[in-house]
């Protein structure tokens, strides 16, 4: 417990500072800096003027298509089946790091720094990018241009995320995660195993001598495993972009479950610490941007609210199913908890335990921080974006109720905000529901029995729905259609809140700031956070109440 | 709310089923095709399509489609006081004869054509007893007008060529006299016509506000239509597993939508906005828009007209202060002398003044001859036992004095000058040559408004004050008044730049305004509130009429407007959160068959799956009947800052309706027990 509250604390402490810098960055405060990013795209012959919001849009759908040209290349190139590839490329590309692949069977450390690694620096980059783009169309005064999206991009990724991985990797490289030129290391088994011809363990078989034997008879078509492979290559530096990026894919199928990517507490501790750090730290960006400490305050406090009662929900439903199963003992019952908490909360989908052993109460709790669209705290960047979205919805609401027009930071909410804000909002659902149901329509082999096995389906089209990346794994995930109806959820779960994000930025930018009184609806107040982590359960349970009934409810009830 | 409004309701709730008018209310068309839907459901149920639930089905289709009439009678009940309001304006509207004139020199020679075949421009005569044939300005003549047929008040007014009150409406009634019109609007673009265009709400658009709420509304749905399709294959996938039939039938699953759906709100959308232009109406006032009223809501500066508004049309006499060696008495005897003829309200004050703090009251004698009022010498007085009482503003007395010699004493100008500052004005009496002191007259602030001020304040509203007064009176009187600012020696350019000066500050501002030189500042003003009895050309620049033309309306409206806001977002809220129950209640009902432990969610212990269902469903309709009162009322308005109104409200509408359905649900479910069908 107490190791629990420590990693939070310090976390939130790291990430007030973190916060103020990330501002300074992406508002261009500090003028070396400026320097830097006008002498790079000056190379490039790239122009640093003010963009509107289509342009803006366009540059990040170039750079996303670039990407993904990139990465299917590669990976097709590396022998990976079509669907597998579009599925696995779409998902580095949209921070979601969804992997139906094996990642220590496929991709060698060319793929994975080239690929896989660019890929969680960009699309996390993106992520940052597209908030800022947000929060300047939020105070700009009757202007409707969002910044240049080239000199975000260079701002966040060399002065934002280079830096913190730099000191991220260095720690975890320091607790022994490997960091070598070579993708494999093999070492001999203590003990020979059988495997069948599809590459499993074969249950009770005995090896006696190079020959297999089950119940006593010989299996002929056995193979004898006498050594494994162990992932290496860049382990480090992907760990810790893999974390603080909220991406979440890693090198080894186990993830951060394994002792290579998280060999020991104080590892456990700083991954965990980094899935939530950007995500925090943005918050306190947007008080510093908007000149309104207590409004950067008061998002994270409604981040903060929402993710502590879940919190509390998983440590007890886990502690009192004291189930060991799917987790590693080393790092223990409450450690795999937090992780699961803030894996799902912050939209980043790595793991250090088997989401499918978890209590049905923690896997419901799981989803719901997934399903209400990763606004608890959530992607880098996406998180913040999408809460503001949730922010309108309940600035609309509420402020009629005091008899104003709505406006959110003296901005009139209007038709054209509310339709993009409800399109941000409404993305995802229509995403997991309509995926879920062609889920159950489809049903991938493997699936548990009972309440179970939907809640299996549901969580996958839930991950992918909104861009998480985690899975309740024990199923047959390389299924065509799971891959391919997922790529395409993935794609829009994640472009269109950023079209929507932009699209809102610059039409708010243009209308006129409205002068601010006793009369108006005040955003930064602890009603005013109620009144958001209210609409924020209440649209996620309106919209998956059924399905989460029959799936993690009907679990706990039987 | 008569029965004839009522009739016509009831009738029109069930015009309004054409597909046509449904599609308007995307919410309440989504109801429309669940009605239909589970009527063709029980129609196939005869064909042999899950024929064991035929009775079950023809409840719900009864009940879907008792919830779409509800809607209609909810929008139609709201615009029935319109449209009866529209049927008397219309019998104003009628075809005359209009005597149309070449020009005011050739008066005589009278052409007479129909009204209908007025155009812009043209000349009119009309005389004592006959209708004016359409709007126009006079521009010879004057007479009094009977305008009862627009503003409601029987009391004729005055109407006169040149000048504020020259604009006259097509369909009231010339008195006394007679007035050569010329038109200002053609035939069926009259004002009257715009009246009854938009108490009838034939010409209400949809405000911006309006449709941002039904773009949510209408994602709202969008997700509910997907749950509901979703939740038939999660539930078949369950199903299938255990090898049932799959709980979640068509027809359930068609009355969940409608359950989840946010009806409430959707059925009273239109009623909200109706009744809150009703309300506008009742108060007299007539917006030229849905979207004013709802910026009334939104004003945070109003322009308030000092005289009328803030101070009693008059000034009062508050206090006697006499000269030199002057006894009071003589000052207060010397005062009523030179009021007894004075009908002035200022006068009657004097004599009012005197009797009640002094006792001292005087009647006119035979001998007296009073000296009325000039606007030569600015004084009036009487002439008794040969002596000259006279009053009148210091500057004038001043100047009579100094003429005839006589001696104006020093302390009269420094107690002149004193009233001054405190907002009043000084009045000097005197006795032949010899000044007695003054009179302080002073502008009464009317009783109530610091108060209703203060709580303007609370509630983000500036006042500001707009005073012909010079700066001193001015700042005293808005000190004592408790507005926040004011205009002292307002002229119509000042008033424009104190406007744009709000405006470029984010402030939304509201004020009244009669005359044409007002036409700028009313044009550039977000809420503008022309009297009815000012100039055509300040009607045109407003967004609102006045048919009362009080200046005490702007604070009406800006209630009224925040009440309709108001009332869209409680029902809002009230709406959303009834839904937590409805899941309680339908979900247990739908799934126990395939896992038993989700009983547990049917904490209000429904009787049956059937019964769950048709509670929830039949609350869903009710709720929109008992919630048309509220619609058409708006919700309680309070004048407090907007925490409070938050957190008050979100109690209310928020919690209640979360509590609520749980309660009446349960409630039906009871009923549904005791009638013995389940």
């Amino acid at each position: 417990m107490n190791a629990i509250i420590m990693i939070l604390l310090l976390t939130f402490l790291c990430s007030i500072p973190l916060g103020i810098w990330c501002k300074k960055v992406m508002n261009r405060d500090i003028p070396w800096i400026n320097k830097v990013e006008d002498w790079i795209l000056d190379r490039l012959k790239i122009s640093a003027g003010e963009m509107g919001w289509k342009k803006y849009l366009a540059g990040i759908a170039a750079l996303s298509i670039l990407s993904f040209v990139v990465l299917f290349g590669m990976l097709i190139a590396s022998r990976m089946d079509l669907p597998m590839a579009f599925n696995t490329a779409v998902s580095y590309i949209t921070n979601t790091n969804w992997q139906s692949f094996n990642p220590m069977l496929e991709g060698n450390w060319i793929v994975q720094i080239l690929g896989f690694g660019v890929q969680n620096f960009i699309s996390a980059a993106i992520g940052i990018c597209v908030l800022f783009a947000l929060i300047r169309g939020l105070i700009a005064k009757q202007k409707s241009s969002l910044g240049n999206l080239w000199q975000d991009l260079i701002g966040s990724l060399l002065f934002i995320l280079l830096p913190v991985n730099l000191v991220g990797s260095i720690i975890l490289a320091g607790q022994g995660v490997p960091m070598q030129m070579q993708s494999y290391e093999t070492s001999a088994l203590i003990e020979p195993i059988a495997v069948d011809e599809k590459g499993l363990p074969i249950e009770n078989a005995q090896v006696i001598e190079d020959q297999v034997f089950v119940d006593g008879k010989e299996m002929k078509e056995a193979r004898i495993i006498k050594e494994q492979v162990v992932p290496m290559g860049m382990m480090a530096s992907i760990e810790s972009i893999k974390q603080s990026g909220t991406n979440g894919g890693g090198l080894s199928s186990s993830n951060s479950a394994s002792p290579f990517e998280n060999p020991t507490g104080l590892s456990n501790a700083i991954e965990t610490g980094l899935i939530l750090l950007i995500p925090m730290s943005l918050c306190f960006s947007f008080g510093a941007m908007v000149k309104n400490k207590k409004q950067g305050l008061a998002f994270f406090a409604s981040m903060a609210i929402l993710f502590g009662l879940a919190l509390i929900f998983i440590l007890q439903s886990e502690m009192a199913a004291a189930s060991l199963e799917g987790k590693e003992v080393r790092i223990g019952l409450m450690p795999s908890a937090l992780w699961s908490a803030s894996t799902t909360a912050a939209s980043s989908g790595s793991s250090n335990m088997a989401m499918n052993s978890m209590s049905s109460i923690a896997s419901l709790v799981c989803m719901v921080f997934m399903q209400v669209g990763e606004v608890i705290f959530g992607g880098v960047g996406s998180g913040l974006y999408g809460l503001l979205a949730f922010v309108i919805l309940s600035v609309f609401i509420a402020g009629l109720m005091v008899g104003r027009t709505p406006e959110f930071m003296g901005k009139k909410i209007e038709p054209f905000e509310m339709k993009w804000a409800v399109i941000l909002c409404l993305v995802s659902p229509v995403c997991i529901l309509i995926g879920s149901a062609l889920g159950c329509i489809y049903a991938p082999e493997g699936l548990n029995m009972g309440a179970h096995g939907f809640s299996q389906i549901l969580y996958a089209y839930t991950s992918m729905g909104s861009n998480n990346g985690s899975a309740m794994a024990g199923f047959e995930s390389s299924q065509t259609l799971l891959l391919v109806a997922g790529g395409i959820m993935m794609l829009l779960a994640r472009f269109i809140p950023i079209a929507g994000a932009l699209a809102m930025g610059s039409s708010l930018g243009s209308k006129k700031i409205s002068a601010q009184s006793t009369g108006s609806l005040k955003s930064d107040t602890p009603m005013f956070v109620f009144l958001l982590v209210l609409v924020i359960l209440l649209v996620g349970a309106l919209s998956y109440f059924p399905a989460l009934s029959l799936g993690p409810i009907a679990e706990f009830f039987g | 709310m008569n029965n004839s409004i009522l009739k016509r309701a009831f009738k029109d709730s069930f015009l309004k089923m054409n597909p046509k008018v449904q599609l308007e209310n995307p919410v309440m068309f989504l109801v429309y095709l669940s009605a239909i839907a589970v009527s063709v459901l029980w129609v196939l149920s005869f064909a042999g399509f899950d024929p064991q639930s035929r009775g079950y089905t023809f409840t719900i289709a009864v009940i879907l489609w008792l919830t779409c009439l509800f809607s209609n009678f909810a929008e139609a009940i709201a615009e029935g006081r319109g449209k009866a309001q529209a049927d008397t304006l219309r019998s104003a509207k009628k075809e005359i004869e209009a005597s149309k004139i070449a020009s005011i020199e050739t008066m005589d020679v009278i052409e007479t054509i129909s009204s209908s075949d007025l155009k812009k421009g043209d000349l009119v005569i009309v005389k004592a007893g006959e209708l004016i044939p359409a709007d126009g300005d006079v521009v010879f003549g004057a007479a009094s007008v009977d305008e009862s047929a627009i503003t409601g008040e029987s009391a004729p007014v005055i109407r006169e060529a040149g000048g504020d009150r020259c604009a006259v409406t097509g369909g009231t009634r010339v008195l006394s006299d007679q007035i050569v019109v010329v038109i200002t609007a053609t035939a069926g673009d009259g004002f009257l016509d715009r009246m009854i265009a938009m108490v009838e709400g034939a010409s209400r658009k949809k405000t911006p506000n309006e449709i941002a709420l039904q773009i949510f509304l209408v994602a709202l749905s969008i997700i509910f239509i997907l749950v509901t399709v979703s939740l038939y294959f999660y539930s078949m996938y369950a199903s299938e597993r255990i090898g049932i039939k799959n709980p979640a039938t068509l027809c359930t699953l068609i009355a969940l939508l409608v359950c989840l759906a946010p009806t409430t709100i959707g059925a009273l959308l239109s009623a909200i906005g109706i009744a809150g232009m009703s309300r506008l109406n009742q108060a007299n006032v007539l917006a030229m828009s849905g979207r004013a009223i709802e910026a009334s809501g939104d004003v945070d500066v109003l322009l308030l007209d000092k005289t009328g508004t803030i101070t009693l049309g008059n000034r009062q006499a508050a206090e006697f202060i006499p000269v030199g060696q002057v006894e009071p008495a003589d000052l207060v005897k010397a005062s009523v002398l030179s009021s007894l003829a004075d009908e002035t309200p200022e006068g009657r004050s004097v004599l009012k003044l005197a009797k009640e703090k002094y006792e001292i009251e005087l009647a006119a004698e035979p001998d007296m001859e009073f000296i009325p009022f000039s606007a030569l010498t600015r004084m009036s007085g009487v002439i008794t036992k040969g002596k000259a009482v006279r009053k009148g503003a210091a500057d004038s007395v001043r100047t009579f004095i100094e003429r005839e010699n006589g001696v104006w004493p020093q302390e009269c100008t420094e107690i002149s000058r004193q009233i001054a500052q405190s907002g009043g004005t000084p009045l000097v009496v005197i006795e032949d040559q010899r000044v007695l002191g003054v009179i302080h007259l002073k502008d009464i602030i009317k009783s109530g408004v610091r108060e209703k001020f203060e709580d303007m304040r609370k509630m983000g509203i500036k006042t500001i004050m707009i005073t012909g007064d010079n700066p001193l009176t001015a700042a005293a009187i808005a000190a004592e008044a408790g507005v926040d600012d004011f205009l002292a020696e307002a002229t119509p350019e000042g008033k424009l730049e104190m406007i744009k000066e709000y405006q470029k500050k984010g402030h939304l501002v509201a004020m009244t305004g009669d005359g044409t030189n007002d036409a700028p500042a009313l044009a550039q003003a977000d809420v503008a509130v022309a009297m009815n009895t000012g100039t055509q050309a300040a009607k045109e620049a407003g967004n609102m009429v006045d048919l009362d033309s009080s200046p005490t309306k702007l604070l009406e409206i800006v209630k009224i407007g925040k009440q309709l806001l108001m009332t869209r977002g409680a029902l809002t809220t009230f709406s959303i959160a009834n839904d937590a129950a409805k899941y309680f209640a339908i979900i247990p009902a739908m799934f126990t068959s395939l896992y038993p432990g989700l009983q547990a969610l049917n904490i209000m212990h429904l009787h049956s799956s059937e019964t769950a269902i048709l509670s929830a469903v039949i609350y869903n309709a009710l709720i929109i009947v008992a919630l048309i009162p509220l619609a058409l009322k708006g919700v309680k308005y309070r004048e407090l800052p907007a925490s409070s109104l938050l957190s008050r409200n979100l109690l209310v509408y928020g919690l209640g309706g979360i509590i609520a359905p749980f309660v009446f649900i349960k409630l039906i479910d009871m009923l549904l027990v005791m009638t013995g069908c389940f």
